[in-house]
C-alpha cells in the first residue's frame, strides 16, 4: 500500500500554482482536504499523515473533553 | 532516544523506528496547562490505556510494542509504539449529548450529519451511540465531517471500517464501565495503517484525556455533568476570580491536588477492579 500526506500535497499544489503566477487561497479547508484525498485515492495512493506530524498535532491540543467543550455553553456547572 | 515534541500533556520521542509516547502529570483547564502536576496522573492514565488496549485486542490491533521497554525514568507512563501512517480523520463515538455535539444538535438537530430525535437535553443518553468524525487539522480547529465526507476522503471500505471499529470500541468500553459506576459519555480514537494496510488503533484509548467520564450516580440530564476525575480542579479554578483564563495558570492548592489524585485513582480502580499499586 502506498501512502502520501494530503496536507503535503495541498502545500505542493499551492506552490505549483504560485509558480504559474496564481494566488491560491484555502477558502474551504475541508473541501481542499477532501479533494486532495480523493485525488490520491484515484492515483492508488492512500491519504495518510506522517505519524510524527499527526502526534505533534494531537499533543498540542487540549485533552479531548476540554477540546470538545465550548466553555461558555456548559461550564462552570 | 531523540526528543521530537513536547505537547500540552504528553511528550513524543523516537527510538530508531519506534515512537515513544510519554505521559506527564500535567493537568489543564480552559486550554491552559496549570503549573502544579497531579502526582501519578501520567502513570494512571497510561496504565488504564494499556488495560483497555489489552481488552480490545479482539476488536482491533493496536500500536503498542511495549510498555516496559522504555527508559527507567518513564517507567509506567510511557508506551513504545509502532510508527503508523495515520488516517487523517479523528474518530469520535458519542453515547450522550455534550460539548460540541450538544451545540451542533441545538443548531441543526444533527451531529456530523446524524439526525437525532427532538427533545434531547444536555447530558441525555442517545438512542444509540453515533459516529461523529472530524477533520484532523494540523492547524486550527477540527471540523465535523459527515460519513459521506469520510467516505470521500478515505474510501467507502475504510470509512465503514473506521465507523464499525469506533462504535464497537465505544460500546465495549461504555458497557463495561457502566457496570462499574462510570459513564463514558463519548470518546475520541485515532487510527493508522500498518505497512500491510491493516487498520491499527493508535494514541491512547478510553482514558479521561480521550473521553468524558461521568459518575453514574451523579448523572442528571438537563444540566452540565460533573466529571469523575478532574472536577475538583475545574470547580476550584472557577472560583479563581483574578485569573483571566490565559497562561500562566494559578498553582493548584495541595488539598485540590490530593483530592484530584484520589479521583484519578478511583476511576482506575472502578474500571479495572484492580488496586492502584501506588496508593
Amino acid at each position: 500500500m502506498q501512502f502520501y500526506d494530503p496536507h503535503t500535497l495541498i502545500s505542493e499544489v499551492q506552490e505549483l500554482l504560485r509558480s504559474y503566477g496564481l494566488n491560491p487561497q484555502r477558502i474551504d479547508s475541508q473541501l481542499v482536504q477532501t479533494g486532495a484525498c480523493m485525488m490520491l485515492r484515484g492515483l492508488n495512493v492512500f491519504p495518510a499523515i506522517d505519524p510524527v506530524g499527526a502526534y505533534m498535532s494531537t499533543l498540542d491540543k487540549e485533552p479531548w473533553p476540554d477540546a470538545d467543550e465550548p466553555f461558555s455553553m456548559t461550564w462552570p456547572a | 532516544m531523540k526528543h521530537l515534541h513536547s505537547g500540552k500533556i504528553r511528550d513524543l520521542y523516537a527510538d530508531g523506528e519506534d515512537l515513544i509516547l510519554v505521559a506527564s502529570d500535567k493537568v489543564s483547564v480552559y486550554d491552559v496547562v496549570l503549573p502544579t502536576p497531579i502526582p501519578g496522573k501520567g502513570k494512571i492514565l497510561t496504565q488504564l490505556s494499556l488495560w483497555w488496549f489489552e481488552r480490545l485486542a479482539d476488536v482491533v490491533p493496536n500500536h503498542v510494542i511495549s510498555a516496559t521497554d522504555v527508559p527507567a525514568e518513564w517507567a509506567g507512563r510511557a508506551i513504545r509504539c509502532q510508527r503508523l501512517d495515520m488516517i487523517p480523520v479523528e474518530c469520535i463515538a458519542r453515547g450522550y449529548l455534550a460539548g460540541l455535539g450538544l451545540g451542533s444538535y441545538r443548531a441543526t438537530g444533527t451531529v456530523s450529519g446524524v439526525p437525532l430525535p427532538e427533545g434531547l437535553a444536555e447530558g441525555s443518553k442517545l438512542p444509540e451511540p453515533i459516529f461523529t468524525p472530524t477533520t484532523k487539522a494540523t492547524t486550527g480547529h477540527d471540523e465535523f465531517l459527515t460519513f459521506d465526507d469520510v467516505e470521500s476522503q478515505v474510501g467507502a471500505e475504510t470509512a465503514a471500517e473506521l465507523r464499525r471499529i469506533t462504535l464497537e470500541v465505544y460500546r465495549r468500553g461504555a458497557d463495561l464501565a457502566a457496570g462499574r459506576g462510570v459513564i463514558i459519555a463519548d470518546t475520541k480514537l485515532e487510527f493508522g495503517r500498518a505497512p500491510d494496510g491493516s487498520v491499527v488503533l493508535a494514541d491512547e484509548v478510553l482514558t479521561s484525556d480521550s473521553s468524558r467520564f461521568w459518575a453514574a450516580e451523579d448523572w442528571h440530564p438537563g444540566r452540565p455533568q460533573r466529571y469523575l476525575d478532574k472536577q475538583f480542579v475545574r470547580d476550584w479554578s472557577s472560583t479563581i476570580t483574578n485569573w483571566d483564563r490565559t497562561p500562566p495558570g494559578p498553582p493548584i492548592p495541595e488539598h485540590v491536588v490530593n483530592a484530584t489524585r484520589a479521583r484519578y485513582v478511583e476511576v482506575y480502580e472502578r474500571i479495572t477492579r484492580a488496586t492502584w499499586p501506588e496508593g
